[in-house]
């Protein structure tokens, strides 16, 4: 079993690297959206302080639900899917795998180039280190959330613009507690807590969220 | 009929009718007879909760009248939450057990849902202008509702992407389902994200409610879940002829029916949304049918 | 400020979604029912199972 994950991890990975400039296209996407912000609003360093913790959690959003629907949609639209589920190994292991690769090369560059972010709009320094951890424990929960969205999805023509009605509601906690904490930080208040309730969050959706997704996956293949 | 171990009468009445509505012709017959009770039981009471609320009720202390806009924003608000668990619940019931009439019951009730938190989030703006001076205020209440607004425009949305019925269904319900998992949650963090906002603290209901006032407010309530079962049985009877328009049982009751009174132009083949059409009357009577 | 606009338009709103919410499908099966009696009129042979 553990064979099948890391084969179907490596694939993913593999693939992906060998389309360089697609792997780019989120990390572009989360610095255009972001640096739209201060043209949008005006430079006020006060002002951009306040927003950035929600400005960069919403990039990171969008970022993520654009990247989530070539998740599945390549692999469906071949038949490999279909490949996955008549294999006899557990669909959601292989979801798993699916999410991981998604998440290592989507959600990780978002983590490693939030510091940037963060100095260009001008987060206080004590609360950067929060923002990387809120990232770092809630971009796998966009991941696995996403995967089930996508799930329900694939088989759709024009499935990636519903995707993001979808699943944004299911973000709603998650850019709440994350924004809430790095805010906190920001004020010099504990935000342990928050980073806290993101851990459950992630390991509820780890335990949860590969079994929806691949019951999502069955229906949209039947 | 046969002389089987001890089965209560009772518990067997119970099955026997559990089964009979997988049938698609007997649930047809069945809501056509139990709709217009519900209708009629709707009427009567939201006449009666709207007459106390509107025009008996004292007036608040500290609102004035705009608080009568209570009697529809809290009962729909109610609705709007209930709906959603009870579309689960067929939800569930229609992925667990594939069966049909759960899936029509669950993808029914989901606009009815959406109207319900339409409308307590219209009457929610309206009632706040006058009591916090903005037609819109981030407050826990309406930012929930909004949210729950989105997950019933998802779960209707995924539903009509899909060409197969049943399939869209299925993919809706399972969405139905995650969204229930995902509402305390939603609802416990915008709470929290409101009194870490210091939102508006006035609640919207006031402090002490006065039995006077009490009265129209649960008698609404009462009346809206009458709604929300009438128009459900409607909505599965119109759906389940959609897609049975094929079978034997949709032929037979067509022979039946007496001759429609639109004019030839406005006959148009069925379609998913019942988009208004001007018809030549004839709405009263809709609900006195035999069919 | 005068509270019966709010009110009445409030009420109102909610008549107008809640009336349509009610009379959709009843308007929707009665298409239905004639769509099938005109294919019925015009094709008796007709074969939907097309």
């Amino acid at each position: 079993m553990t064979r099948a994950f890391l084969a179907l991890l490596r694939r993913d990975l593999l693939l992906a690297i060998r389309r360089r400039g697609e792997l780019l296209f989120p990390v572009i996407f989360l610095l255009v959206v972001v640096s739209l912000f201060p043209l949008g609003i005006g430079p006020g360093p006060a002002l951009l302080a306040r927003i950035a913790p929600g400005v960069i959690w919403i990039a990171a959003l969008l970022a993520t639900v654009i990247s989530l629907d070539s998740l599945f949609r390549t692999d469906f639209e071949d038949g490999s899917i279909e490949q996955f589920v008549l294999s006899g190994h557990p669909v959601s292991l292989l979801v798993m795998a699916k999410v991981l690769a998604h998440w290592l090369l989507a959600g990780l560059p978002i983590v490693a180039l939030s510091p940037l972010l963060a100095i260009w709009l001008n987060l206080p320094a004590s609360s950067v280190s929060v923002l990387v951890a809120s990232l770092a424990l809630g971009t796998p929960i966009l991941s696995l959330l996403g995967a089930i969205g996508v799930g329900l999805t694939v088989s759709l023509r024009r499935g990636g613009q519903l995707l993001s009605l979808l699943v944004f509601p299911l973000y709603v906690p998650v850019l709440i507690i994350a924004t809430g904490g790095i805010m906190a930080a920001a004020d010099g208040l504990p935000y342990g807590p928050f980073l806290g309730l993101l851990l459950a969050g992630l390991i509820t959706s780890v335990t949860l969220a590969p079994f929806a997704a691949a019951a999502a996956l069955k229906i949209s293949l039947s | 009929m046969n002389t089987h171990s001890g089965h209560k009468p009772r518990k067997n009445a119970l099955v026997l009718f559990f089964h009979r509505t997988g049938s698609p012709p007997w649930f047809y017959g069945f809501a056509a007879r139990l709709a217009p009770w519900l209708w009629l039981g709707f009427g009567l009471l939201a006449a009666w909760g709207l007459y106390l609320g509107l025009f008996r009720a004292p007036p608040d202390y500290l609102q004035g009248e705009s608080f009568r806009i209570m009697y529809i924003h809290v009962p729909a608000a109610w609705m709007s939450m209930l709906i959603y668990a009870v579309m689960a619940t067929f939800g569930f019931i229609a992925l667990v057990w594939r069966i049909r009439i759960a899936e029509i019951l669950a993808m029914s009730s989901a606009p009815v849902g959406a109207a319900f938190t339409l409308v307590a989030l219209v009457t929610g703006s309206l009632w706040g202008r006058p009591t916090w001076g903005t037609y819109w205020v981030w407050d826990a209440r309406l930012t929930s509702e909004l949210v729950l607004l989105f997950l019933y425009l998802g779960v209707i949305g995924l539903y009509s992407a899909f060409d197969e019925p049943r399939k869209a269904a299925r993919a809706a319900c399972l969405l139905a389902l995650v969204g229930l998992v995902n509402l305390p949650i939603i609802h416990f963090s915008v709470k929290w994200w409101n009194t870490l906002h210091q939102g508006s603290s006035i609640g919207v209901t006031g402090s002490n409610i006065h039995p006077s006032m009490l009265w129209p407010l649960l008698i609404m309530a009462i009346a809206t879940k009458l709604f929300y079962a009438a128009n459900l049985l409607d909505r599965a009877r119109a759906m389940l002829l959609e897609q049975d328009l094929r079978k034997g049982w949709a032929q037979k009751l067509i022979a039946r029916q007496p001759t429609s009174e639109l004019p030839l132009s406005e006959q148009q083949g069925s379609e998913q949304q019942g988009s208004e059409q001007p018809g030549t009357g004839q709405h009263g009577s809709e609900h006195g049918e035999q069919v | 400020m005068n509270h019966q606009p709010f009110i009445w338009s409030a009420y109102a709103i909610s008549a107008i979604v809640l009336i349509w919410t009610a009379l959709a499908p009843v308007l929707r099966r009665r298409r239905t029912i004639d769509y099938l009696k005109q294919v019925n009129r015009t094709d008796p042979t007709h074969d939907t199972h097309a």
